[in-house]
């Protein structure tokens, strides 16, 4: 466990030290993605200058909510930046050099890349709550838990639906549709969604998981919820190390020559 | 002759893009998801007293949407594209062919964008219909509605190829496309119509050119009338001459300083 902790640190920072040998490149992603995760607060801006709460939740809850997702999805992207490659990956038949090696095939293969842009991500989620979120120290340590719950769970659907390209081929599209759905119904208070969407919504697209959950554990703690999400993490992680494991069984090497440097 | 050649270029074009019909309507699938949030939270924000505008109701709010993401997702990429071609000096094959680079553009640009906009209008028709159900519209309103349409989709083109010129002059164009999707999303008033802003900002955008790309087409879908209509055509055929002559020009001082390596 420390080990394989160890190993995504190093890569991560392996990865930032990279990015950050074009000093100019690394700023302007971070910098521009703080810019665009604002602009999406715009929107709220101007509906909660009419109203004083959607559904029953207030503008502050949506500033925790969209800093969740941001965090969440932050995390993910530059910890784990190969998961939406990973359907890719697989059909091209490039995960030889991941199998040669001695380090566990799905985490290494994770870990390779970073979106740098993530950090701008998760820099916008952190600020945004320090500055509007809930006053305290213990709304932030519940925030800062469950969004890393909130991102192991969308890297674990990540890799569920990039794994289906063992048995499907191409999967890309449905990993982008995932991903996709899951940050677009993120972005929004649950109250909107009711009955079989909603159901949806803590099933196929995890949205629940990555960003309500967490939302309203900062709002109000529960030991119960808090409980819950953990636990789904762990067995979305479970599930996805089982679907790749499975997968991989059925792996058949490229015939593609490349080279790594 | 000299239009058959770009109307053939356009067609071409189209055809091509049938071809990817899949992609186009996955791509509209995030459309009637974005369609389907919206008629959602209109629905718990619509009663509550002082939410709307003047002039808007819940209905016309869903269809105004439907209209203003339709265009913006209808819009086909042509931003990477050009910009890439200036970088790598492959806009240099343009000088010796004989056709206009802008005109060959804007041929291409529209066979992709017709075809977009017509699943997205299939799509968003759709969706709106069974939402919140019909509003009053006549062949004649919505030939006139789509007009507008066609002339903010043209100044969207103009927009982006003069920021894609720029290419010639700076090495790293996405910033501005970054920009201006964020601009047309506050100024053009993609969500929300401008006349939810407060008063400075709503101000701000109607004197900008990019409501006349969203806001203003989107508008007229929902409450027409016929001196809107006509200014709103009217600015943005002056708009669309300027910055046509924008990207003439930029096109023409840029090519003077081509440089191409190798072959």
């Amino acid at each position: 466990m420390t080990g394989g902790l160890s190993f995504v640190w190093e890569h991560f920072k392996f990865n930032l030290a990279s990015a950050m040998e074009y000093r100019a490149g690394f700023i302007s992603q971070v910098v521009f993605m703080v810019l665009n995760d604002m602009f999406l607060l715009f929107f709220w801006w101007i509906v909660f200058g009419r109203v004083s709460n959607v559904g029953g939740w207030t503008f502050q809850d949506v500033v925790v909510l969209q800093a969740s997702m941001a965090v969440s999805y932050g995390l993910s992207v530059s910890v784990f930046g190969n998961t939406p490659r990973l359907p890719v990956l697989i059909a091209e038949g490039q995960l030889d050099y991941y199998m040669l090696l001695p380090r566990d095939p799905l985490l290494h293969v994770l870990v390779s890349r970073s979106d740098i842009s993530g950090i701008g991500d998760v820099a916008f989620g952190v600020g945004v709550m320090v500055l509007f979120g809930p006053d305290g120290l213990g709304p932030l340590v519940v925030f800062s838990m469950s969004a890393a719950a909130g991102a192991a769970v969308f890297t674990s659907f990540g890799v569920i639906a990039g794994s289906l390209a063992f048995f499907i081929g191409h999967a890309q599209t449905i990993s982008q549709q995932l991903a996709g759905a899951t940050i677009t119904f993120g972005g929004y208070p649950e109250p909107l969604f009711r009955g079989i969407v909603r159901v949806a919504l803590y099933s196929l697209i995890p949205a629940g998981f990555v960003v309500y959950l967490p939302a309203r554990l900062v709002r109000s703690f529960d030991l119960g919820t808090f409980a819950v999400l953990m636990a789904f993490a762990a067995f979305a992680m479970a599930v996805a190390y089982w679907m790749f494991r499975r997968g991989l069984s059925r792996y058949e090497s490229g015939s593609l020559v490349g080279t790594r440097v | 002759m000299g239009l058959a050649k770009y109307v053939h270029i356009a067609r071409i074009n189209f055809a091509a893009k049938t071809a990817y019909i899949g992609d186009v309507l996955l791509g509209s699938a995030f459309y009637a998801l974005i369609l389907y949030i919206f008629v959602q939270l209109w629905k718990v924000l619509g009663p509550s007293p002082g939410v709307l505008p003047e002039g808007f109701s819940q209905k016309e709010l869903v269809w105004y949407l439907a209209a203003s993401e339709a265009i913006m997702l209808g819009k086909a990429p042509i931003a990477s594209e050009v910009s890439d071609e200036v970088k790598s000096g492959a806009i240099a094959y343009a000088l010796g062919r004989p056709y206009s680079y802008l005109g060959f553009k804007l041929a291409t640009y529209w066979g992709d964008t017709s075809l977009r906009m017509m699943v997205n209008v299939v799509i968003g028709a759709a969706v709106a219909l069974a939402a919140v159900g019909a509003i009053p519209l006549s062949p004649a309103r919505l030939l006139m509605w789509g007009a507008a349409v066609a002339l903010a989709l043209t100044l969207n083109f103009f927009m982006v190829m003069c920021l894609s010129l720029s290419a010639f002059w700076v090495e790293d164009t996405g910033p501005f496309f970054w920009i201006y999707s964020k601009v047309l999303f506050v100024l053009g008033g993609l969500f929300v119509p401008i006349d939810f802003y407060p008063e400075s900002l709503r101000r701000a955008a109607a004197v900008s050119p990019f409501n006349l790309v969203l806001y203003a087409p989107s508008k007229l879908l929902v409450a027409f009338d016929a001196a809107t209509f006509g200014q709103t055509v009217m600015m943005q055929l002056v708009w669309v001459v300027i910055l046509g002559a924008l990207a003439a020009g930029l096109y023409a001082m840029g090519v003077r300083r081509l440089n191409v390596n190798g072959g």
